[in-house]
């Protein structure tokens, strides 16, 4: 069977060119027809020509994906023309920003002790663009720590602009309410991302968020007077004693069915041991 | 007070430390000799090999910085013991000599005792798994046997390798871009998460160790060697599927459920020199089989093990997977956080298989006595975990699985056997027709 295949490969490679690649492609090829023939075996089969006849349709259009195969060692690499539309993007975004700073302060329309929360804009606007790619790879590879930080510190820099927008352009009383609401922000996005990513944590950080936007809030609404300190305070303490009953019952709960699993399990296994094993002779 | 000697704790050295949380530590021999065994040779011997290798007279000290050996005074007698027995006492007692746990701080590492019956004699031998690994096991009891043909014929001088210990010997083989690759596999293959579990008794008061064995007589063997002959697949894939067609049966897993199983892997074979190079130490890597789901038949489950293992088998760093991670743990935190860290991102697997392979008799011999039976076996492991682990000797395969338990779970591995064994059976007879015989 295995000089058959050979006879078969060394057919199909001489249509190429003969490169180490191809011969590496070969022997691979080689490996696999056999592992197929060979699970074909275990399978039952024991008719080597209808083996021999699956493995090689298993390949498919061979003369096309060997002519492809190729092709895509002559082919410029797309990835290069990837990097290079990259690079000449971010060149015309930052000439684009650097324009639009120039024409509109020269102009007059935007004062100079403004107009340079254009360039903090544009970079607030790439780290989020940045911090969307990290999402999606860390989406692809199954691995979110790294892309959780970055969203964290994205959060803090959207707000940081945030804040000096409305403190440069309005000047209100309580501007610096924005940093209280950045925490409540940051900590809502993250459970978002531990909801798409199915952490076992986003539940307790539920917990943790609702408690501490309650305080939050208590501070916000106490300060600018829109709430009364007392009896405002209720706001956080019910909050907060909602939260840990609500977590306490989970986790009562979570204990009683792992509790109930082990000793249905046990049970199973008592039950063999009793009916089979002691009379079986 | 003249200070003790100090030998650096190995990478390996930690984690078998570390692994005290899952199993006892300790690894077993027992040899079945035909003939007496001479214990005054046996004693020159081993103290010649004990004065050789310095850990194995090393007493381990856990350090929040750093932990290491340091060298111990011991007499033979803590090594040695000779115990004279009949053949109705013989199994129970070598049960309670290799079933004990040498504590770390002991001045010695290893303990034999030769079990006289009658007219033959068994040899017994346990080691702190810190110290060297199965691979390592076969390959004292191979030095200690022509280490004791030699002294019986005069020749005083004894052998064993005493090199590093060091764990890094696992990229001498490996060249080029090829070592830079595999100083990088940061990969932690541990987090392969499988929640399947071998079902035994919850913990009780009164568990003790057990080493619970099974043998496949030769005459299966044989025909279970020549089937896989047959399809030109190993007697570890073959194992490995029994094993897992098995687990599936007896633990009740649903039949679509996907299991995975680490299997140990020799490093080793990635060091020049193989066997003979360095020191004594530990060289275990794991590779994943992975199933989804229990075939139809054995055979079907076959396939499945072979597309698995096929993975792996390919890979030229195969079991090299995660040690750039744990060199990275233990280099940059002191060892009290590293150990921390490592238990944190760590998964010991609840079920694994170890095949330890052939016991050659011919290289275990001590003088005329050869052994005619036997057996080796890793740690003795606590509930939920479970090892199931192969010896080759005589053409027989004794099964093990070492387990701190009670009667009730000896009586479910005894069950967990027969099942095994019965599947052996019918995969002989389903597959027998296409032999040669």
């Amino acid at each position: 069977m295995t000089e058959r295949f050979k006879q078969y490969l060394e057919a199909a490679f001489r249509k190429i060119r003969p490169t180490k690649a191809a011969m590496d492609y070969r022997k691979e090829t080689l490996v696999k027809l056999e592992e197929l023939a060979q699970d074909y075996r275990i399978k039952g089969m024991t008719d080597d020509e209808a083996i021999y006849d699956l493995c090689i349709a298993s390949l498919g259009d061979f003369d096309k994906t060997l002519a492809d195969f190729d092709l895509a060692l002559t082919e410029v690499p797309k990835k290069n023309n990837l990097k290079r539309n990259l690079a000449a993007g971010i060149i015309g975004a930052v000439a684009l920003v650097v324009a639009l700073y120039l024409i509109l302060s020269l102009t007059g329309a935007v004062s100079w002790g403004l107009s340079w929360l254009i360039f903090l804009g544009a970079v607030t606007a790439a780290v989020v663009a940045a911090d969307v790619v990290l999402f999606l790879k860390a989406v692809k590879s199954d691995k979110f720590l790294v892309a959780r930080l970055f969203n964290i510190a994205t959060v803090v820099i959207v707000f940081v602009f945030l804040y000096l927008v409305i403190e440069l352009t309005a000047h209100p009383r309580y501007a610096w309410m924005t940093f209280l609401a950045m925490v409540i922000a940051a900590i809502a996005i993250d459970i978002a991302v531990g909801f798409i990513t199915k952490s076992k944590l986003t539940i307790p950080e539920i917990f943790v968020w609702l408690i501490v936007t309650s305080v939050l809030l208590y501070v916000m609404l106490g300060v600018s007077g829109a709430m009364p300190w007392h009896p405002g305070w209720l706001l956080p303490a019910l909050t907060a004693i909602a939260a840990v009953a609500c977590g306490a019952g989970m986790l009562l709960n979570m204990s009683k069915k792992a509790k109930k699993d082990k000793e249905r399990l046990f049970k199973n296994a008592q039950t063999q041991v009793d009916e089979e094993y002691y009379t079986k002779w | 007070m003249k200070k003790k000697e100090r030998i650096t704790a190995e990478l390996w050295d930690k984690m078998q430390y570390l692994f005290r949380n899952y199993y006892d530590r300790m690894v077993h021999a027992v040899l079945y000799y035909d003939k007496p065994v001479d214990v005054e040779i046996l004693k020159t011997v081993l103290i010649a090999t004990t004065e050789k290798v310095p850990v194995l007279h090393a007493s381990f000290h856990d350090s929040v910085i750093n932990p290491y050996w340091e060298v111990e005074d011991y007499s033979i007698s803590d090594i040695l013991s000779v115990v004279d027995t009949d053949s109705e006492h013989l199994e129970s007692e070598i049960e309670e000599f290799i079933t004990q746990s040498i504590p770390v701080t002991s001045n010695v590492q290893f303990k034999v005792r030769i079990f006289n019956e009658g007219s033959r004699s068994v040899f017994a031998m346990i080691v702190n798994h810190m110290c060297f690994d199965g691979g390592d096991f076969k390959y004292f009891l191979k030095r200690l046997s022509a280490n004791y043909n030699a002294m019986l014929k005069g020749d005083a001088a004894v052998e064993i390798k005493t090199g590093t210990r060091s764990y890094d010997q696992v990229y001498t083989k490996l060249e080029g871009e090829d070592k830079e690759t595999a100083k990088k596999l940061y990969k932690n293959i541990s987090q392969v998460k499988d929640e399947h579990y071998f079902p035994l008794t919850p913990d009780r008061e009164g568990d003790k160790s057990m080493i619970n064995r099974c043998k496949m007589d030769a005459e299966t063997f044989s025909l279970f060697r020549a089937v896989g002959k047959h399809y030109g697949v190993t007697i570890n894939d073959l194992m490995l599927t029994v094993y897992m067609h098995s687990l599936y049966e007896f633990g009740g897993y649903p039949p679509t459920d996907t299991l995975t199983i680490p299997c140990m892997v020799d490093l080793r074979r990635h060091i020049e020199g193989g066997e003979t190079a360095g020191g004594l130490t530990n060289h275990t890597g794991f590779m994943q089989c992975s199933v989804d789901g229990v075939g139809a038949t054995l055979n079907d489950t076959l396939v499945k093990v072979l597309r698995s293992v096929r993975k792996s088998k390919h890979d030229k760093f195969m079991g090299l997977y995660s040690l750039p991670l744990l060199k990275l743990a233990y280099t940059i935190f002191p060892y009290a956080i590293s150990e921390t860290a490592i238990k944190i991102g760590y998964l010991n697997p609840l079920i694994g298989m170890s095949n330890i392979g052939v016991l050659k008799p011919e290289e275990l011999t001590l003088g005329e006595a050869v052994p005619v039976d036997g057996f080796m076996t890793g740690a003795v492991k606590y509930k939920p975990y479970m090892q199931l682990a192969l010896t080759t000797m005589n053409g027989e395969i004794t099964m093990t699985i070492a387990i701190r338990g009670n009667e009730d779970d000896k009586v479910l591995v005894e069950k967990f056997f027969a099942i095994l064994m019965r599947n052996v059976r019918t995969f002989i007879s389903d597959n027998l027709k296409y032999l040669k015989i």
